[in-house]
């Protein structure tokens, strides 16, 4: 007996002791008034002990008749060799019951979770997805996987002959920190709505829209289409998945006349009644003509961003300069990330003033030879909402610890783009747009100014290498209320069918979703008072 | 030779002591048994918790899928005949202990930004997020 005492000490231990994995799930992630966005389903996973099975064949028969999976497969599992073989990952309820009560001798059941999405597709392209084994494959759920993912490990129990455990006081689950995101569940949901409307109303090919408080750069909506639903992210391919707010770049067109505008207004070489000569609709630039969409007779400098002249760009962006054009470019933020908190962040390009054609100069200040994400577009407009600053987008507003503590908060950031007295005046000027005579009449709001321009710019054919007659991309970008901005906006419409322009396409979505942001936001009418018998309370 | 004369006391003290260690050594049975009953209560009881944590969870799932937007928009809009407010015909007062709300960049220090972001009751009375 005492010769044998290692083999013997060893099997003992064995039979007293169980080695049992801490249980990892995933914190939750909420939106910014703490509702659920995504969660984690108590579910179970199916094994097998090959060794120990008895017949193969009726337990694969049984187990594909519950799970719907082919039986040959299931058998292949449940003759293969080695002590451990997943049969089936991530069981309904139903399902593992089913399996149970058949009592098929060699399998067992390990408690699995499973990330679950209770909003379906809403915000998918920013919460993303998890792989089988909980890790974070897209979105928030990527970025922030160090965070979200708790620490697992390994207790060992005492047990009886009856196979009866010992606590050990230890918590067999560990839990991962919580997100709490800044966008609004409700919010999120109306530009979704309108988004779809618009999709189906112009046959556009995609769309993308992005609602951020102008101050501190919290994003409150993000969504594109197509989308997908993330609780079957298999369902769904690449051009579902793809976050086209941050990821896809696109020539922005006319909003892109923000650069030359302000840079004209900073440098002091305009006024706001400067004329220019657009009467012949054109202009030539480096052996290349620039057209008016419509032709214009003498205009002032409001009136040139107003009505959205190429011509009057083109001559200011000349006044200003290829190099101070750049410098402007980069001072808002163009042909760097933003450092929005998602992955896939693309950062754009322009090209520096060196490496410009003779043509680039006219081509830019109409916002054409610039590759831009409409993040990027939306933030070089929320400088001017807030009085100058270049702030950092963001989705991610808190993590809380598992206990519900901050572990840790978002500071806003914010660096100066250009003067106050410039931002202050382009914003009048903006708000021009959208009245009459403007290019975005559809997007005013009742009750409340806008601010904001439009952007009607041509794809390039890949075929023909030149810009299409047929493909464009129409954009409206804002905020409101004017003059006390809540709310900053961008609504991208890609390829629409029937109409291409910005103010018909885009400025009219704005309008809808801003309405009822406004309302839901508790913001009131600028042109009614508020009402004073409630002052008494 | 020597005798020694035994006392009482000695009588006593022997017996007295085998039944102490016996009722020692038959204490800490005792002891160590219910330790380890208590053990095994408090590990069903574990099992029991989790298990409840595990419904908890998946009728928060639940709840959190019933009370979806998309849902009650679906729902308020097909089955009750609801509308979202229109805007002209939305009535806003003005709390007379709130200030209105005016954000701004400009005093914060070295240019960062000094808005704070409002939540809750406090947030809503005055407009803001």
């Amino acid at each position: 007996m005492l010769l044998n005492h290692g083999r013997f000490f060893a099997k003992a231990m064995d039979q007293q002791l169980k080695k049992e994995e801490i249980q990892v799930r995933r914190g939750i992630v909420f939106d910014r008034r703490g509702r659920e966005l995504a969660v984690n389903l108590e579910l179970e996973s199916l094994y097998c002990d090959p060794l120990e099975v008895d017949s193969p064949e009726a337990g694969a028969q049984v187990v594909s008749e519950i799970t719907g999976k082919p039986r040959q497969a299931i058998l292949n599992k449940l003759s293969s060799e080695g002590r451990f073989v997943w049969l089936e990952r991530k069981l309904d309820m139903d399902a593992a019951r089913r399996i149970r009560e058949s009592k098929i001798k060699g399998v067992g059941f390990v408690q699995d979770a499973k990330r679950f999405y209770p909003k379906g597709s809403l915000a998918s392209h920013i919460l993303g997805f998890v792989d089988i084994d909980n890790k974070g494959i897209e979105g928030v759920e990527l970025k922030y996987n160090t965070y979200l993912k708790g620490n697992g490990g390994k207790v060992v129990f005492e047990r009886d002959a009856s196979g009866k455990t010992l606590s050990q006081g230890v918590d067999m689950e560990s839990k991962g920190n919580n997100l709490v995101l800044t966008i609004d569940e409700l919010l999120q949901f109306m530009v979704e709505a309108q988004l779809d409307e618009a999709l189906k109303q112009w046959h556009a090919a995609a769309a993308t829209a992005i609602m951020m408080d102008p101050f501190t750069g919290e994003i409150l909506a993000l969504a594109n289409r197509p989308s997908y639903n993330p609780n079957l992210p298999g369902g769904s391919g690449s051009a579902e998945r793809r976050d086209r707010a941050i990821t896809d770049c696109y020539e922005p067109g006319s909003t892109f006349k923000i650069i030359v505008g302000t840079g004209a207004i900073e440098e002091k070489i305009v006024k706001l009644d400067s004329p220019f000569d657009c009467s012949r609709g054109s202009v030539e630039i480096g052996g290349r003509t620039i057209h008016d969409a419509h032709r214009h007779g003498l205009l002032t400098f409001k009136e040139v961003i107003q009505k959205s002249s190429n011509v009057g760009s083109v001559m200011i962006g000349m006044k200003l300069g290829k190099e101070r054009v750049y410098k402007y470019a980069r001072a808002f933020g163009f042909g760097e990330k933003s450092g929005i908190d998602l992955p896939g962040e693309v950062s754009g390009w322009i090209r520096p003033p060196e490496r410009w054609s003779g043509v680039s100069l006219g081509s830019i200040s109409i916002g054409q030879e610039v590759a831009v994400t409409p993040l990027q577009v939306l933030r070089a407009y929320a400088a001017i909402a807030n009085g100058g600053f270049l702030v950092r987008p963001h989705v991610v507003s808190r993590i809380l610890s598992p206990e519900g503590k901050e572990t840790w908060s978002f500071r806003p950031e914010g660096k100066r783009a250009i003067s106050r007295e410039t931002a202050d005046t382009f914003k009048g000027i903006l708000k021009t747009v959208t009245e009459e005579g403007g290019t975005a009449k559809m997007a005013s709001v009742d009750g409340n100014e806008v601010a904001g321009k439009t952007g009607t710019a041509q794809i390039i054919d890949p075929r023909t290498k030149r810009y299409s007659h047929e493909k464009y991309v129409s954009s409206f970008v804002g905020f409101v209320p004017a003059d006390d901005p809540k709310i900053a906006m961008i609504i991208v419409i890609y390829e629409p069918k029937g109409q291409i322009y910005g103010g018909v396409v885009a400025a009219p979505v704005f309008k809808k979703i801003a309405e009822s942001a406004l309302s839901y936001l508790d913001v009131p009418r600028q042109d009614r008072p508020v009402n004073a018998l409630a002052a008494a309370r | 030779m020597m005798y020694v004369r035994k006392s009482m006391g000695s009588y006593v003290i022997a017996p007295l002591s085998l039944v102490l260690l016996l009722c020692g050594v038959f204490g800490i049975v005792w002891l160590r048994s219910n330790l380890i009953s208590m053990e095994y209560g408090i590990s069903e009881l574990e099992k029991a918790r989790l298990d409840r944590l595990r419904e908890t969870k998946m009728l928060m799932a639940e709840k959190s899928s019933l009370l979806s937007t998309q849902k009650l928009e679906k729902t308020a809009a097909g089955n009750m005949g609801l509308v979202l407010p229109d805007r002209r015909k939305v009535v806003f007062v003005k709390r007379k202990d709130v200030e209105s709300y005016k954000a701004s960049f400009e005093a914060g220090l070295r240019g960062s930004p000094d808005r704070k972001v409002q939540t809750g009751s406090e947030g809503a009375a005055r407009g803001t997020l």
